[in-house]
């Protein structure tokens, strides 16, 4: 059945349509997720309460406005921000903490998606979010400010420190394997 | 060339990140997501009425049947009642096997005017003469003897002795109206039970079914009661049969909670094969038909007229046949697992049904006054029923799944009469297969 069909199942509460809907959707649900949640019992959370939302609103959805995946999307990223929001962690660390140095591109090749996710999560709520926005969405400096109520300029300098911790964890975890591989 | 770089890091990372696939269980969230959605009140109202106008219009329906069903029963059984009677009424005997055995020869003594002699004793030794495939049938250690009997009486003729003259007397009597105390006066009482099973996280569905189950009778003899009766009973207790239909509606109570209902049909068998002994005493004229051969091999008649009588002994089919309409009534526990769920259901049955039971001779079946007037059958009895129930289940499409129960029933009340020496209660095993189809 064709996402358009299935969307005016959904608008009928057709159960079953409901249902193909999200087995079609759940894996991208559970992808956008796992970038902003803490752990994945949060990931579950979210995905959940954005096909609730979806099922509920889908009768606003507008095909003429766009596709359904990017509006998908938004409707699970807003899940994600509510969570944030929800936890009031908007809790952006001082810059005395962050390592400010330059550190060079790293290759990523020999992490997988679970190491790179467990290393999302290191980084504070507010640098994750707004780097998840900025890399992985490609949301502007702009439109993360007016998502999360922070200027732009506070976008662009915590996209920075995300990026810099982020590469620096990944330099002690290159580290600490390489020295596990020479003890072995 | 900085940019660039980070550029290619960015890209990467969001490559990495894009084709992760968490491996969570979508069922379960499904469930979780499902019971937050809203209803289609309308739908389901209407198709709440709906179940409920046609269960409402089965029950009548099939009462309706029951009731003048009996009355036309009665007729058509009367009109095959046989003529001819026994002189015996065993009806209200208590008799065994053994007891029918020892009654398939009989000796009675007549008086005979003989050519040669004045007055003989006369043995009269009567056999049967059954169908072929009755006496194939026939157990060699209870009527061996019978067949043999029979089989000379069409072989050559009878031959007399002056002093001890022994007759077989071949003949085909009718189907004994006896009645025999096996099912006989249990005229059923109540009823069976149903099935089951399943829901899932669906608010309504509905689940046709299908199943077999095998019976347990329980005989408790009653204060007061015979034992011997008890022990005659259980001697002839047989395997049962009985297979069931019918169509459950599932209403979620909660995520794993449910209320179901429905109705079925349900086929309860009581098969029993036994020897029926009958006798028949009656006037023999003599003539042609009764000679013997004397010392020089030539033919002699006998004259005059003596009684004998008659034993015939043949195969009987008996048979209860009970056809229940049950409507079943449980509470359900189910929880998933991936695709495969398991569920627990406990509820009661409201039973009604309607009894049946005769005899199958020959693929004839008959059925005789005597029966229909003392075992007062083809009433409408209504009864409960206990259910307990295990199944598991496997999701075959979005809205439909295939389950399998095990389930366990058990009928309070006594199929027997109250002024039957004992108590008959059925407790049946059974294994149901359905389809689950989600309406929501």
């Amino acid at each position: 059945m064709t996402v358009a069909r299935l969307i005016e199942g959904c608008k009928n509460q057709d159960r079953s349509c409901q249902k193909e809907l999200y087995l079609k959707y759940v894996k991208l649900a559970s992808q956008i997720s796992l970038r902003y949640a803490i752990d994945e019992h949060e990931g579950k959370d979210i995905v959940q309460n954005a096909f609730v939302k979806v099922f509920t609103k889908i009768e606003t959805f507008d095909a003429e406005k766009g596709t359904f995946e990017q509006w998908f999307r938004r409707i699970v990223i807003n899940e994600a921000i509510q969570q944030y929001r929800k936890r009031q962690k908007y809790d952006y660390p001082s810059t005395d903490d962050i390592f400010d140095g330059v550190v060079a591109p790293i290759a990523l090749d020999n992490l997988k998606a679970e190491d790179i996710l467990a290393l999302l999560r290191k980084l504070s709520d507010g640098y994750r979010l707004v780097f998840t926005l900025y890399v992985i969405e490609k949301y502007t400096h702009q439109e993360i400010a007016e998502i999360l109520n922070i200027t732009p300029s506070t976008s662009r300098s915590q996209l920075t420190r995300a990026k810099r911790l982020l590469q620096q964890m990944m330099i002690e975890q290159n580290t600490l394997e390489h020295e596990k591989k020479i003890i072995k | 060339m900085r940019r660039r770089s980070s550029n290619n890091w960015e890209k990467q990372f969001k490559q990495k990140l894009d084709h992760h696939d968490p491996q969570w269980d979508t069922e379960e969230m499904w469930g979780a997501i499902e019971v937050q959605l809203p209803e289609k009140k309308k739908r389901r109202l209407l198709l709440l009425l709906l179940f409920l106008f046609g269960f409402i219009l089965a029950a009548g329906v099939v009462y309706q049947w029951q009731t003048s069903d009996d009355e036309d029963t009665k007729k058509e059984a009367v009109a095959y009642v046989q003529e001819e009677s026994v002189n015996r009424d065993l009806s209200n005997e208590d008799f065994t096997l053994q007891e029918m055995k020892e009654n398939t020869e009989i000796q009675n003594t007549h008086s005979v005017e003989n050519n040669q002699k004045n007055e003989a004793n006369v043995v009269t030794t009567a056999s049967i003469e059954a169908p072929s495939s009755a006496i194939k049938s026939i157990s060699n250690t209870s009527l061996s003897k019978l067949p043999k009997l029979a089989l000379q009486a069409v072989e050559q003729p009878i031959k007399l002795t002056p002093n001890n003259i022994s007759l077989s007397v071949s003949a085909l009597t009718p189907l004994s109206t006896q009645k025999i105390d096996l099912l006989d006066n249990a005229t059923p009482e109540i009823t069976l039970t149903t099935s089951v099973i399943d829901m899932g996280s669906a608010k309504i569905s509905i689940q046709p079914y299908i199943g077999v189950s095998l019976p347990n009778r329980q005989l408790v003899q009653k204060s007061g009661g015979s034992e011997e009766r008890l022990l005659n009973r259980q001697q002839y207790e047989r395997p049962l049969e009985s297979i069931e239909a019918g169509v459950l509606l599932n209403l979620a109570l909660n995520e794993h909670f449910a209320f179901q209902f429905g109705i079925e049909r349900q086929q309860l068998t009581e098969r029993l094969i036994w020897e029926d002994a009958t006798q028949r005493s009656f006037t023999i004229q003599s003539d042609s038909a009764y000679f013997y051969f004397d010392d020089q091999n030539q033919k002699q008649f006998v004259s005059g007229e003596f009684e004998a009588v008659e034993t015939t002994t043949r195969l009987v089919r008996n048979y209860n046949r009970y056809t229940l309409y049950n409507l079943p009534m449980m509470l359900s526990y189910r929880n998933t697992a991936g695709k495969w769920g398991y569920s627990l259901h406990l509820g009661g049955t409201f039973n009604f049904h309607h009894a049946f039971e005769g005899r199958i001779l020959e693929n004839e079946n008959v059925l005789t006054a005597q029966e229909v007037a003392d075992l007062n059958l083809y009433r409408s009895n209504l009864g409960w029923a206990s259910q307990f129930g295990l199944g598991i289940d496997y999701l075959i499409s979005s809205n439909s799944q295939l389950s399998l129960q095990l389930s366990h029933r058990y009928f309070l009340n006594s199929f027997t009469r109250d002024d039957v020496a004992y108590d008959q209660r059925y407790q049946l095993l059974g294994l149901q297969l359905g389809w689950r189809i989600n309406l929501d």
